[in-house]
């Protein structure tokens, strides 16, 4: 296992060894994995020393938005992802997970929501016209940065990477358009209505 | 899926008769919207006519009804001539379906309201009393701010506003001949019961669109906003046509689409430009003019303020 990732060959039995009790920066360092300016402490220590497969991660994502202050659309221009994810083991499909994650949380973040008549709790738009997810025209540059990470939780320090870069998107965006239009849009998705609330136009 | 019979048409005169022969029987042409239509068992025709093999030939300022919005989209003498329809051609859903709808279908397709396409609630155009788009907590964000009658659908066709204001003429085939019919008059009033926003009888087909390319025609803009850019219906939609003579406004049309059950066109805007020099002052008082009598409801007055800058970035780009 050791030779399949390019380590030395005792870091995979370190990783062993170190399973189950608390694993910290210093045996992630002395594998030359984790940058010096990653301290491992506190919460972040406990995080790390959970059980085998449920490894907690982290990530932080940047979005650029142009928003039309006149019709209130918000069109995102750019997006940077960086994802711990444990180990990467093939930096191409790590890459292009989290470009989906990151294209469903645009969807998220700008269209996707039932409608749902209230007083017959039907639902309006039971189709993939009319409950509007993203599609090609909508999705931006998308800058994504595995950060590889040997948190020792198991022998290969792999972690999870399908679901966990949809969750900042989101935020993000709404902070890049509470930044651009100087309002807050506290509610998703972020449609023009909502814009134009904010910006007190309607 | 319901259960239909499918009869194949050779020409616009044989379709029509055949549908004149079958009282629930429907027109199919490219099918997009009427599938769906089937799918959701909203129509239940029993025979399906398709004009799929009927072809009629175009020419100049001729647009034949099987043209798709691709082909319209892309035509070099009609970006020159009418750039505003080629716009709302190219604008239209995604390319796949520009590549199939046609023409007529654009004309002639069944409005997008939710409460109209689930059959859960009260419709007026299916017939109820009510419209279910208008009462008090419906959710109406996509729906009419010119609500027309007891209907508050929005009219989903982009072309047609285009036509309109180019004073296009449709060339309709019925069971009993054939007859000219200004696109304009084409859309009706809603009524309780009709489910169509058009106004052609059972039988009653586009054969062509016909207009003459003028002034008004070349110096036209199509714009409109939409939430998805991807594949999706207008928030609202505007085409500007003007006639500019010395610096003077000569003639003018404003037509809305997305905003009203049918094409609506704004005449007291056109009236605040006509005769007059186009200016910033012009511009915003012609699009407060496009919106004075809009009635929006609880969810959608931002179309209100989208439709107003729609027509003053329609206009302003017809100046330069």
């Amino acid at each position: 296992m050791a030779q399949v990732f390019e380590l030395p060959p005792e870091t995979s039995t370190a990783g062993r060894q170190a399973r189950g009790r608390a694993t910290d920066s210093a045996f992630a360092k002395a594998c030359g994995l984790l940058p010096d300016f990653v301290a491992l402490t506190g919460r972040h220590r406990e995080l790390f020393s959970l059980p085998r497969f449920a490894p907690e991660v982290a990530g932080v994502q940047f979005a650029e938005v142009e928003v039309d202050v006149e019709t209130g659309l918000v069109r995102v221009l750019k997006v940077v992802a960086v994802q711990d994810c444990g180990l990467v083991a093939d930096p191409l499909l790590a890459r292009s997970q989290i470009n989906g994650a990151v294209i469903q949380g645009i969807s998220y973040a700008l269209f996707e929501e039932r409608h749902l008549d209230r007083r017959t709790g039907c639902m309006l738009n039971p189709n993939l016209l009319d409950y509007k997810i993203v599609g090609a025209l909508d999705v931006p540059e998308i800058v994504s940065i595995p950060m590889s990470v040997a948190n020792g939780i198991s022998t290969t320090s792999m972690s999870s990477l399908g679901e966990p870069p949809a969750v900042p998107t989101a935020g993000a965006i709404g902070n890049a358009v509470a930044n651009a239009i100087g309002a807050r849009v506290r509610s998703l998705p972020i449609t023009p209505d909502k814009v134009l609330a904010a910006l007190g136009e309607v | 899926m319901h259960r239909f019979a499918y009869h194949t048409a050779e020409s616009y005169e044989a379709a029509a008769q055949a549908l004149k022969k079958r009282p629930d029987a429907h027109a199919k042409g490219a099918g997009l919207d009427l599938m769906d239509l089937l799918k959701e068992r909203l129509l239940e025709p029993t025979d399906l006519v398709s004009l799929h093999r009927v072809k009629t030939p175009g020419g100049a300022g001729v647009l034949p009804a099987h043209l798709t919005l691709a082909e319209l989209g892309k035509d070099p003498a009609l970006a020159k001539d009418f750039p505003a329809l080629a716009q709302a051609a190219a604008e239209a859903a995604t390319p796949q379906i520009r590549n199939r709808a046609t023409l007529g279908g654009n004309l002639c397709q069944y409005t997008r309201c939710a409460y109209f396409r689930g059959s859960d609630f009260a419709c007026y155009k299916r017939g109820d009393d009510q419209c279910s788009a208008q009462a008090p907590d419906a959710f109406n964000r996509y729906h009419a701010i010119f609500v027309k009658g007891g209907c508050a659908s929005a009219h989903p066709s982009n072309l047609a506003p285009a036509l309109i204001a180019g004073d296009a003429v449709l060339t309709v085939v019925g069971p009993e001949g054939t007859r000219e019919l200004p696109v304009a008059e084409l859309y009706g009033n809603p009524a309780q019961g009709k489910w169509t926003d058009h106004t052609l009888a059972h039988g009653e087909l586009i054969q062509a669109v016909r207009y003459t390319p003028s002034a008004l025609t070349r110096r036209s803009v199509y714009k409109e906003l939409r939430e998805r850019q991807s594949f999706d219906f207008a928030l609202a939609s505007v085409v500007c046509a003007l006639e500019l003579a010395d610096g003077k406004v000569k003639a003018a049309r404003i037509v809305c689409g997305a905003v009203s059950p049918v094409p609506y066109r704004a005449k007291e805007a056109e009236a605040e430009l006509v005769g007059k020099a186009l200016d910033e002052t012009r511009i915003a008082a012609a699009a407060e003019a496009t919106v004075a009598k809009a009635t929006p409801l609880a969810m959608n007055k931002h179309k209100v303020v989208i439709l107003k800058r729609l027509v003053e970035r329609a206009l302003r780009e017809l100046n330069q």
